[in-house]
């Protein structure tokens, strides 16, 4: 009998899949509508979010006020606007173009979008041994991992993973513009578990975003980020080789947030 | 990941995606506003930095696809009621309706008698093609949820379950 409606069960499903994609394999939705429709809600709703969570945001302000004084703009940047807009302007598009000389009412640009003013100088390969020399208490395998997806060499893009005594350890450079603002990317609201997620700080006239030490999935890591020359320096560290799910091989990640600020600041990666 | 990767990502995925949100909402302006509202939320997502990359975009997306369907249909539920039996068109599916548009109408009304749930394990299990354990992840269930569903949905909608309904995209739906 159960086998009798196993084979039902079976029987109806193989049917059912049949049916299913039968009268589904011809549609042709409008595509383009789709993906502009969900970029636009997309934007929309990180905006909206940023309203639910501007509490937070101006606990940003604050910190960035008194750590960079009235008037301190960031690193480089003769065109940006003061720090106190980072986290009272709405987040601007991805497509957004580089903040103008004169902000706009409605929309104000944050000091995170600044215009790029230098060329990214390194390759994505040598970025280890550059590390290396950054930090040199640290043991760097100069051996790029060979992943597909963590490894780019691009002109205005660069993404390497590697390891630092034996743990994987992440760095990158991309263009600020395809990224969301810092105020965005600590915003609760758009992270995974709703909770805050790392801070924006001044420091030497440089907006940093430094999160960690956090665990997740079994690893621990930490990371800082540095809005510079119009690009994001990115770099972080973990206590084991892998990002999620392995046992750890370190009881911290062996790059404090000190020698990571360290290395997304420093002036070897660009050329002006 | 960038805002074009993204693009890519999602011209790839919607078709894929419109289906499913077809047979969940059972017209075409619902099932473009869910692409639209979960690709909104992977786009979201897409740029959380940190290590929190999506390990799998397109589960990822479906799983969004799934869960707004039936938290919208919670938010809205006094306004759909499951029907204890098939509506009477559906019946006719396997025995008068040659035409795809109406196979394709007599699914729509069979679907909109199950309660949201059972019509999204239908669609998880018999259109993505997903085991009962992924089903079950998708919908932040269990198996035992999924199989229990999977039966009673699926007791629901035999009656368009005929052996002898062939269909055929391109020149509508015949009988063998």
């Amino acid at each position: 009998m159960t086998d009798h409606l196993e084979q039902t069960g079976r029987d109806d499903g193989r049917r059912a899949s049949a049916l299913f994609h039968g009268v589904t394999t011809d549609f042709a939705p409008d595509v383009d509508r789709l993906v502009q429709g969900g970029v636009a809600r997309g934007r929309t709703l990180r905006r909206r979010r940023r309203v639910g969570t501007s509490l937070a945001a101006a606990a940003v302000v604050a910190i960035l006020g008194a750590a960079a004084g009235v008037g301190s703009q960031l690193a480089g940047g003769d065109a940006g606007p003061s720090p106190d807009r980072i986290a009272d302007s709405p987040a601007p598009d991805r497509s957004d173009p580089p903040a103008p000389t004169e902000p706009q009412p409605t929309e104000p640009q944050p000091t995170d979008r600044q215009p790029i003013d230098a060329s990214i100088a390194v390759a994505a390969a040598d970025v280890p041994g550059l590390i290396g020399g950054l930090v040199p208490a640290v043991s760097v395998d100069e051996t790029v991992r060979n992943r597909s997806t963590s490894f780019t060499d691009l002109p205005q893009e660069k993404n390497v993973e590697f390891f630092v005594d034996g743990t994987l350890t992440s760095f990158g450079i991309g263009r600020a513009s395809e990224l969301a603002t810092c105020a965005e990317l600590v915003d609760p609201a758009d992270q995974p578990d709703g909770l805050p997620r790392g801070e924006c700080v001044v420091q030497d006239g440089v907006l940093l975003l430094v999160w960690g030490p956090e665990t997740a999935d079994g690893v621990t890591s930490l990371g800082v980020w540095a809005f510079v020359h119009g690009y994001v320096v990115s770099a972080g560290s973990t206590n084991a080789e892998e990002g999620k799910d392995v046992t750890p091989v370190t009881d911290a990640p062996p790059l404090s947030q000190e020698q990571l600020t360290a290395i997304v600041t420093s002036d070897v990666w660009f050329e002006e | 990941m960038s805002e074009q990767e993204f693009e890519e990502f999602a011209r790839a995925r919607a078709p894929q995606l419109y289906r499913s949100a077809w047979l969940l909402c059972g017209n075409h302006h619902e099932a473009e506003d869910l692409v639209q509202d979960t690709l909104a939320k992977v786009f979201t997502k897409w740029r959380s930095p940190f290590g929190r990359r999506i390990d799998n975009p397109a589960a990822y997306a479906q799983t969004a696809l799934t869960r707004t369907f039936i938290s919208a249909r919670r938010r809205r539920s006094s306004g759909e009621i499951p029907r204890s039996d098939l509506p009477d068109g559906a019946d006719r599916a396997t025995s008068e309706r040659t035409d795809l548009s109406e196979v394709r109408l007599a699914i729509v009304e069979a679907l909109a008698g199950l309660k949201p749930a059972d019509r999204a394990v239908l669609v998880l299990r018999y259109l993505e093609d997903l085991s009962v354990e992924e089903t079950a992840q998708r919908m932040g269930t269990s198996s035992g949820a999924v199989r229990n569903r999977s039966l009673r949905a699926l007791e629901r909608v035999r009656p368009l379950l005929d052996d002898s309904l062939v269909v055929h995209p391109s020149k509508g739906t015949t009988h063998d």
